[in-house]
């Protein structure tokens, strides 16, 4: 089957079987290998992507699924290999160790640090449908929030 | 500081973020889970779905005629055993399964989904025997037996197996006479704990590439955290040189433990042999790991503890079981170092701890960062605050007492603590005071819920062979910047920035002229034995202090001529060399690390290589009947205090504040030194609280997923958090430093479990801490305060009521 | 369960754009179809091979089915495939939607994570008929009329008819969930849904309650739901009769919760996760603080 959308800003088309999934094929068929998988199915939060705007856990999405749909791995938030604003607070605060969690939770994070509006607490429960089993999450926390406050001031 | 001279640094003890952030930030940083390699196949397994039985015959005629399908491989094709301690393990099974998920045979294919369809034609015909899933029946004569051979396997020498039992090793510490001590008591508490398996869960999956080439080469790519020790065993175990086995480790995603020593390696070069020399690529779904590969043991221990009236230990017993599973892998070393260090950070004239290591037929088991301290722990740190009460006197005071004191104690194994080990002492007091330990946990607004303080003091140093050793290499590039060969692993604990950090102070480079190759490769990597056991910056350190050293002086040599002055009078500093007192008087480095190049075209020197080595000078191997001796090249010490949010009607705990404080000697990197403690805090508590394999009647773990398998997520981090590191510096350390990675998450359980203790008098012995547990704890040992929960809710539900009532009157 | 497998099995794959030609492929495909909705459950399903279908319907882009609205007097009408992000967004722009059916909005809230919340749908949730899942209870307790199609025609169930157990509906192979309607809820009345999730991502005791003018004899409601801790969800009109007898209803609370316990105790779930024991004194427990929670709620607006 066809499947047309836009990945990290560029329309692409490809041909999929009806029973492969969107992490997969972002992976291996778009060579986005940022993306981790690393529970297979929908628990880890590893495989986060946006999808229209919003976070959702590829490993558990159909790529066909994906027909018509505008979606955003951590390969779309860098310009230029620059870092982003987020990106740069989770290096400043350390918000990483092993760093294989490091993309799910940039994607989440990208997401929460752009909102008009973000409680500590509304980040503690929106980061935690993703795992890290390194960090013990708080550098990940203050990671989001200072990006936050940037965001805002943009 | 008492007149102490504090030189100041540049990096050193700075905050200063990790050098691989940028590639784990923007994903480019690759693991063995990325990579693919040209005309690469893809293994899967087919796990045993029986515990015990005799393998009469495997069918996969069918399987083999799968589109894709290459081969199909069984334990046949590979009938030797392996095991870096015990070599009891088998790569596929050898005529008998041991636990269900073992694997028993291996599809390799052209894609991942060949041979996922070939896996389900493939037909096992079993002969069930006999399981035995119970690591106490386990050890009766007449159990049954998993490894019948065990007399026949190749043993390491510290290690004591009894053929003819499910005993996978042996170990007892003994010293002084406990009898005597406990005659002596004032009070004696004793005790059965219990810790349940774990998984690790690193993020990233086991993942190995092995390409065995016809030259007789093998290149592997594994997601390790001991490429040296891997090859040295697959070596041995294949018959190979280990010249020509080369192990390349990139990223790796978490290891924990669970990634040491020997792992999927042997299995993957022989499948890639089988398939025609071509590479092959092992990965395991999150299912796969948490049935087949390696996990935690689960502990049932018992211990018994004996304090004089004045809070004196008089002597300490206790007995550990560790349930092995079906190899013994690193748990025959947990064992025995959970027994050696029994009585954790305190001097104990008589001590008598004896642990085994027992095989069952259930998933294997191997390290876990803590490796056997986590579990002694458990039971000492628990048993002192229980003695404490029944004494009455403060848990503090009597670990005062009884602390370890450095260059006059002895340790459990008989050693003398250096002088320079660390100061317990300080560690207690800055537990207690950041704690507010002795004054009244705040109170909630919901009278339901209860606050509670604990806490625990740890001890932990490396638990490693004598010989273990470590070695650094530099090299000096063209514009004076440096590449730095270390073998140490960089799972993200900082290791690897630390060692940055200590070139560029060393030479007074720029932190980014400074280069750490991210892929760690045993053929041009220098050897370090193994990155576990919080090792890694104290010995590759060291080395690579010894490294700079030798550049230092090779560089000196060279400048000594062109500057006509003796090497005795210069000085290496800010990216130069110059002489002492005349800093005006230099030649930039960049001038010289490749030689240095006289005005008429004479040159001098050549590339600078510095070379440096490790290896724990004085340690010796215990004495096989008491356990004596000097197992350990440092003892960090810390301690964890803990205030919680307990609902007493429902068992719920909540972390509301953590405290940490470790002497670590020196924080190369006090923002990644923090890093360790608080992601070990968090993985503590997750294994306090929420973490345990359940079994089901088949031996066969019914939770292999993270939903029924909890580990803990953002919302359940501690509110607030203090960190303290004390630095009395070690000298041997480099910059004086001690390790920390694994000391950060031993005293977790205990610090909760001695909170529910004080906090709510409930003793709770088995962990996890789950909320059904604490919940029939308190009913059954201290129904007054459930009770009184209750009753507290009906009557807030009746003032509720009666304020709406008046209200409404108001309102009309 | 889990499984080994990191792909899914092979079938085909349709994506209607009416109800009509869902229900049409369904009458053809029968037993040979699964329907997708958010996939949340279905693809590890599929992942786990405990489901190979032949055929997968994905009702996702059928406009009808991803209805959310609200009509004063009618009640709350949500469409199968409506995500749990988009009615729990949709309630918190309509602040007195989601105040009127507050427990339902604090379930959905609180299903799983971020990320799934966007991809589940209520219709999903309700079909997947585990006994812990969240939407159950707040259903039950609205008295929501479930909306089931089919080729043959229409008809109306609630939820605990049409969840019989585990794994078990009264759905046929050719029908559709299509969409759920929640009528509206007792005027001046305040709800809440309470579950206890220990150290798994499930609930093994959940409880929703409504309460109507608790100061009130003649007018008083309460109503009172449990799932999770039962096969399938039970709406105890047991224990809510009792608020019928005459005294003040903090006096009969005692009365009321004990006769939960009685009504529904052979029923409950016993497991590795939590004992029948624990299950049971948690609905109570839970109870008795959801009660008091909603007595503040309705001072907190005098006040
Ligand atoms: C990590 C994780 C955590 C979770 N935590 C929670 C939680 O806390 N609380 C909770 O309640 N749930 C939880 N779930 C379950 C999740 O909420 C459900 O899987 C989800 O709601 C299902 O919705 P869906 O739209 O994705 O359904 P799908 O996966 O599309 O469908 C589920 C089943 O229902 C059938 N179906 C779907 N729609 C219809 C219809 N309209 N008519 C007939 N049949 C239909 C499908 O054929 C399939 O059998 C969790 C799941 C995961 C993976
Ligand atoms: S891999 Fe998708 S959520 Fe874990
Ligand atoms: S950094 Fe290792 S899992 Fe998050």
């Amino acid at each position: 089957m066809k499947v047309r959308f836009k990945v990290n800003g560029v329309e692409r088309e490809i041909e999929v079987e009806p029973y492969e999934l969107l992490a997969d094929v972002l992976r291996e068929r778009l060579g986005l290998k940022a993306l981790k998988k690393g529970c297979w199915r929908g628990e880890c939060g590893l495989c986060t992507i946006l999808m229209d705007g919003e976070p959702v856990k590829s490993c558990i999405i159909l790529a066909v699924e994906a027909d018509g749909s505008e979606i955003y791995t951590v390969e779309g938030f860098s310009e230029d290999g620059r870092p982003s604003p987020l990106q740069e607070s989770f290096i400043r605060n350390a918000g990483l160790q092993c760093g294989f969690c490091t993309p799910g939770f940039i994607v989440v994070g990208e997401y929460l640090a752009r909102k008009p509006r973000i409680s500590k607490e509304e980040v503690k429960y929106a980061l935690s449908g993703t795992i890290c089993r390194c960090t013990g999450y708080k550098q990940i926390v203050d990671a989001v929030l200072e990006a936050h406050q940037e965001y805002r001031k943009e | 500081m008492g007149g102490a001279v504090v030189r100041e640094y540049r990096y050193i003890g700075k905050r200063i973020p990790p050098r691989d952030a940028f590639d784990k930030v923007t994903g480019i940083a690759p693991y063995v889970y990325d990579m693919e390699l040209p005309g690469m196949l893809y293994v899967k397994l087919l796990q045993s779905t029986q515990p015990h039985a005799r393998i009469k015959g495997i069918d996969y005629s069918k399987a083999l005629s799968v589109s894709g399908v290459v081969a199909v491989a069984t334990g046949r094709d590979f009938p030797f055993r392996i095991g870096i301690y015990v070599g009891d393990r088998d790569l596929l099974a050898i005529e008998k399964a041991l636990w269900v998920g073992h694997p028993v045979a291996a599809v390799i294919a052209e894609s991942p989904r060949a041979a996922e369809k070939a896996l389900d034609l493939i037909e096992v015909d079993y002969e069930p025997l006999q399981p035995v899933f119970d690591p106490i029946e386990a050890m009766k004569p007449g159990a049954p037996l998993l490894h019948p051979d065990l007399g026949k396997y190749r043993i390491s020498p510290a290690f004591k197996p009894r053929p003819g039992t499910n005993i996978a090793n042996e170990f007892r510490l003994s010293k002084g006479d406990v009898d005597k001590g406990f005659s002596k008591a004032s009070v004696v508490v004793e005790g059965e704990f219990s810790i349940p398996f774990m998984s690790h869960v690193y993020m990233e999956t086991q993942a190995v590439i092995a390409h065995y080439k016809p030259n007789g080469y093998v290149d592997i790519w594994s997601s390790a955290q001991s490429p040296f020790s891997a090859r040295y065993l697959l070596a041995m175990s294949l018959g190979m040189p280990v010249g020509r086995i080369r192990i390349h480790v990139p990223y790796v995603g978490g290891g924990f433990g669970g990634k040491a020593g020997l792992g999927w390696e042997p299995l993957a070069v022989m499948l890639s042999k089988k398939a025609g020399y071509r590479p092959v690529k092992l990965l395991f779904t999150r299912s796969e790991q948490m049935r087949l590969a390696p996990v935690v043991a689960g502990v049932k221990a018992w211990g018994k503890l004996g304090l004089d009236k004045e809070g004196r230990i008089v002597a300490y017993q206790a007995r550990f079981i560790f349930d092995s599973g079906a190899f013994g892998d690193y748990t025959v070393n947990v064992s025995r170092t959970a027994g050696y260090a029994c009585t954790g950070s305190y001097e104990v004239d008589n001590v008598e701890c004896l642990s085994y290591a027992v095989y069952t037929n259930k998933i294997p088991t191997t390290a876990l960062r803590g490796f056997g301290y986590p579990e002694n722990h458990w039971v000492l740190e628990r048993l002192i605050d229980m003695a404490a009460k029944k004494l009455g006197m403060d848990p503090a005071k009597v670990r005062s007492i009884n602390l370890l004191k450095p260059g006059k104690s002895k340790t459990s194994t008989g050693a003398r603590l250096r002088e320079d080990a660390g100061d317990p002492q300080r560690v207690l007091e800055e537990v207690i005071g950041s704690l507010g330990w002795g004054r009244e946990p705040s109170s909630t607004d919901k009278p339901w819920k209860i606050r509670a303080k604990g806490f625990a003091l740890s001890v932990k140093g490396p638990s490693q062979p004598p010989d273990a050793s470590s070695s650094a290499i530099i090299k000096f590039n063209e514009d004076g910047s440096v590449d730095v060969m270390v073998g140490t692993g960089n799972f993200g604990q900082g290791t690897v920035t630390s060692l940055a950090m200590i070139v560029a102070e060393e030479f007074g480079i720029p932190l980014d002229k400074v280069h750490v190759h991210e892929m760690r490769s045993t053929n041009d990597s220098a050897y370090t034995w193994q990155t576990v056991g919080s090792r890694g910056l104290f010995t590759d350190g060291s080395a690579l202090l010894e490294a700079i050293k030798d550049a230092k002086s090779k560089i000196k040599r060279v400048a000594s001529a062109v500057l006509r002055v003796s090497e005795d009078h210069l000085e290496i500093g800010d990216g130069k060399v110059y002489v002492k007192g005349k800093p005006w008087h230099y030649i930039p480095l960049e001038r010289i690390v490749m030689g240095y190049l006289y005005e008429n075209g004479n040159a001098i020197g050549g590339p600078i290589i510095g070379a440096g080595r490790h290896i724990a000078e004085l340690n010796t191997f215990l004495d096989p009947e008491t356990g004596q001796g000097t197992p350990t090249i440092f003892y960090t010490f810390g301690g964890t205090g803990v205030e919680v949010e307990v609902n007493v009607l429902t068992g719920e705990i909540k972390v509301v504040k953590a405290v940490q404080v470790f002497d670590i000697g020196k924080a190369i990197n006090p923002l990644l030194v923090e890093g360790q403690m608080i992601g070990g805090f968090v993985m503590g508590q997750s294994r306090a609280l929420y973490e345990e394999l359940i079994f089901d009647e088949m031996g066969s773990v019914a939770n292999p997923n993270l939903s029924f398998y909890y580990v803990a997520r953002a919302k359940d981090m501690p509110d607030e958090w203090v960190l303290k590191i004390i630095e009395t510096p070690q000298s041997d350390g480099p910059y004086g430093a001690r390790g920390i990675g694994e000391n950060v998450m031993i005293a977790v359980a205990p610090a909760i479990g001695n909170a529910l203790y004080h906090g709510l008098s409930v003793d709770v012995r088995s962990l996890p801490l789950k909320a059904e547990r604490v919940w029939r704890a308190i009913r059954e040992q201290n129904p007054k305060l459930y009770k009184e929960a209750l009753e507290a809710v009906k009557r807030s539900i009746r003032e509720s009521y009666k304020k709406l009532r008046e209200a409404l009157v108001v309102a009309r | 369960m889990s499984s080994p497998y990191a792909t899914l099995p092979e079938f085909e794959y349709a994506r209607p754009s009416t109800l009509e030609e869902a229900l049409k492929l369904l009458a053809k495909y029968g037993e040979e179809a699964k329907v997708l909705a958010g996939g949340v459950g279905l693809i590890t399903f599929m992942l786990e091979r405990l489901v190979s279908p032949r055929i997968v319907i994905d009702i996702k882009k059928i406009p009808e089915l991803r209805r959310i609205e609200y009509t004063e007097g009618k009640g709350l009408v949500l469409g199968a495939a409506a995500r749990i992000s988009e009615i729990t967004r949709y309630m918190d722009s309509n602040p007195r939607v989601r105040e009127k059916y507050r427990a339902l909005y604090e379930a959905l809230s609180r299903i799983a994570d971020l990320q799934i919340r966007n991809r589940a749908t209520i219709g999903g949730n309700i079909c997947e008929a585990l006994p812990f899942m969240d939407s159950y209870a707040p259903l039950a307790l609205f008295d929501a009329k479930l909306r089931i199609a089919s080729v043959e025609g229409e008809r109306e169930t609630t939820i605990t008819d049409f969840v019989k157990g585990p794994g078990f509906l009264d759905l046929a192979p050719n029908e559709l969930l299509v969409s759920i309607e929640l009528p509206d809820p007792p005027r001046e009345s305040r709800s809440g849904f309470s579950k206890i999730v220990p150290a798994i991502e499930y609930s093994v005791a959940s409880v929703a309650m409504l309460v109507a003018n608790p100061v009130d004899p003649r007018s008083r409601e309460v109503r009172i739901a449990v799932s999770a801790a039962t096969p399938a969800p039970i709406r105890v009109r047991e224990a809510e009769e009792v608020f019928r007898r005459e005294g003040d209803i903090v006096d009969l609370l005692d009365a009321a919760l004990d006769r939960m316990t009685s009504a529904i105790k052979e029923l409950v779930i016993e497991d590795p996760y939590a004992s029948a024991e624990y299950r049971l004194e948690m609905l109570k427990v839970q109870a008795y603080i959801l009660f008091k929670r909603l007595l503040d709620s309705f001072l907190q607006e005098r006040g």
